[in-house]
């Protein structure tokens, strides 16, 4: 065959096959090594931003957990801030009533006080009675006496008689007298006291139903927001929900590194068996040619890899 | 990725990178379910399953195979291995829940 110039022209510039193969086999050992630390460098990425997912996870759930914990949803023991509410208006109930009763017994106290006062002020009269009775026993005995000294012997007995009445007149006013006494006594102890008491009693009850009116108004307040609290920490749990959500997906779309991993093992392996087969080749070992592409595709472990999608590929979750 | 799924879901995890660590670190241990990747290092998953079932304590416990490898003659080999069950990466976290709490219960 004749050559044109052309021809001979690129024959001449070309390469032999076999400083290509030289160069291939050179290169091809780095080929691999780059692409296995690429595969290590994929790994180590993805483990790292899974264990960051899971730390992020792992905060937003305890977060959740502890506000749950603190506002008390009622499941836990003690019930937390709302039992705790509960608990707080029950007893400031109680206690309002106890100061209730107090205010009530104070105010019957001050109406006793007053009777007692009222019971003095009748027995003076009463002694004023006597005084007058006593008074005018004296009387009639200094008449008797006139009237018995009229009377001469006759009259004698009826002058003892006068005389002792006189007596008894006057042991009644020492009577009369030392009751007064003890009646001041009672009064200036009893003294104003009825009238504080039922005052005091007054002044407390419109305390304790301000007092009232004021703490559940407060525990109100504190219900609303605590209402208020709780909205938002169902809304953050319904937030943490999404979350859990989005890092599953992102968990499933992390699994691409599995796949990698897998292709570019078989392809280190496809890489590792050509330099081989290159390399006796070159070093002229009889050796049968090779099918690399049938041994590449033979290697292959996953659904995707495999010609046709369908081929192979059965249900994804198999219970034996 | 599968440990942090099951431990969001509330399950207790026991961790190996690979079948005869997982063996060395079950001795003395009560589990409910095995998960095992097929290809690993050391020892694959196939030969980690039949030797984890020569153990009378784990004779009988769930064993998943959790795997990129989908052909049909390499889940025969896994049922024969003794697995329960093949789950073809990637795995649904849901679903691996969903599978999980059906084996274990």
């Amino acid at each position: 065959m004749k050559a044109g110039p052309a021809h001979v022209q690129a024959s001449a510039s070309r390469p032999p096959l076999e400083h290509e193969v030289d160069a291939c086999l050179a290169a091809l050992p780095v080929v691999v090594r780059n692409l296995g630390e690429t595969r290590t460098q994929i790994e180590a990425a993805v483990l790292e931003v899974c264990e960051s997912f899971q730390g992020i996870a792992t905060r937003a759930q305890r977060s959740v957990e502890e506000a749950r914990n603190i506002l008390g949803d009622g499941s836990q023991a003690g019930g937390g801030l709302e039992a705790t509410l509960d608990a707080m208006r029950t007893t400031f109930d109680r206690l309002l009533v106890r100061m209730g009763e107090s205010v009530e017994r104070a105010r019957e106290a001050g109406q006793r006080m007053q009777q007692v006062t009222a019971a003095v002020g009748k027995i003076e009269t009463v002694l004023a009675e006597v005084e007058d009775i006593a008074l005018s026993t004296r009387l009639l005995t200094i008449n008797a006496k006139i009237q018995a000294s009229h009377a001469g012997v006759h009259g004698r007995g009826f002058v003892v008689i006068a005389e002792a009445i006189s007596e008894l007149s006057g042991k009644s006013d020492a009577i009369v007298g030392q009751v007064r006494e003890n009646l001041a006594g009672v009064s200036e102890a009893v003294g104003g006291a009825g009238t504080v008491l039922t005052q005091l009693g007054d002044s407390n009850g419109a305390a304790v139903q301000e007092s009232q009116g004021e703490l559940h108004g407060a525990l109100d307040l504190v219900a609303r927001v605590h209402g208020e609290t709780q909205s938002g920490l169902e809304r953050a749990t319904r937030t943490g929900d999404e979350l859990a959500h989005e890092i599953h997906r992102a968990v499933t779309a992390m699994q691409f590194q599995d796949r990698v991993s897998q292709r570019i093992e078989h392809l280190l392996t496809a890489l590792q068996g050509m330099t081989a087969g290159l390399g006796e080749q070159r070093a002229g070992q009889p050796v049968a040619p090779r099918d690399h592409l049938a041994a590449l595709q033979q290697s292959y472990t996953m659904a995707e890899e495999h010609t046709g999608a369908a081929a192979g590929c059965a249900d994804d979750v198999v219970l034996f | 990725m599968v440990a942090f799924a099951l431990q969001q879901a509330g399950f207790e995890v026991l961790e190996a990178d690979n079948g005869e660590a997982a063996l060395k670190g079950l001795v003395g241990q009560k589990v409910n379910l095995v998960i095992s990747d097929v290809n690993m290092p050391v020892m694959d998953g196939l030969t980690f399953v039949k030797k984890l079932r020569t153990d009378p304590a784990f004779k009988f416990v769930p064993v998943l195979m959790l795997t990129t490898e989908a052909g049909e003659a390499k889940k025969a080999e896994g049922k024969a291995a003794g697995a329960t069950g093949w789950i073809v990466k990637p795995f649904d976290v849901p679903k691996l829940l969903e599978v999980v709490g059906k084996v274990v219960r």
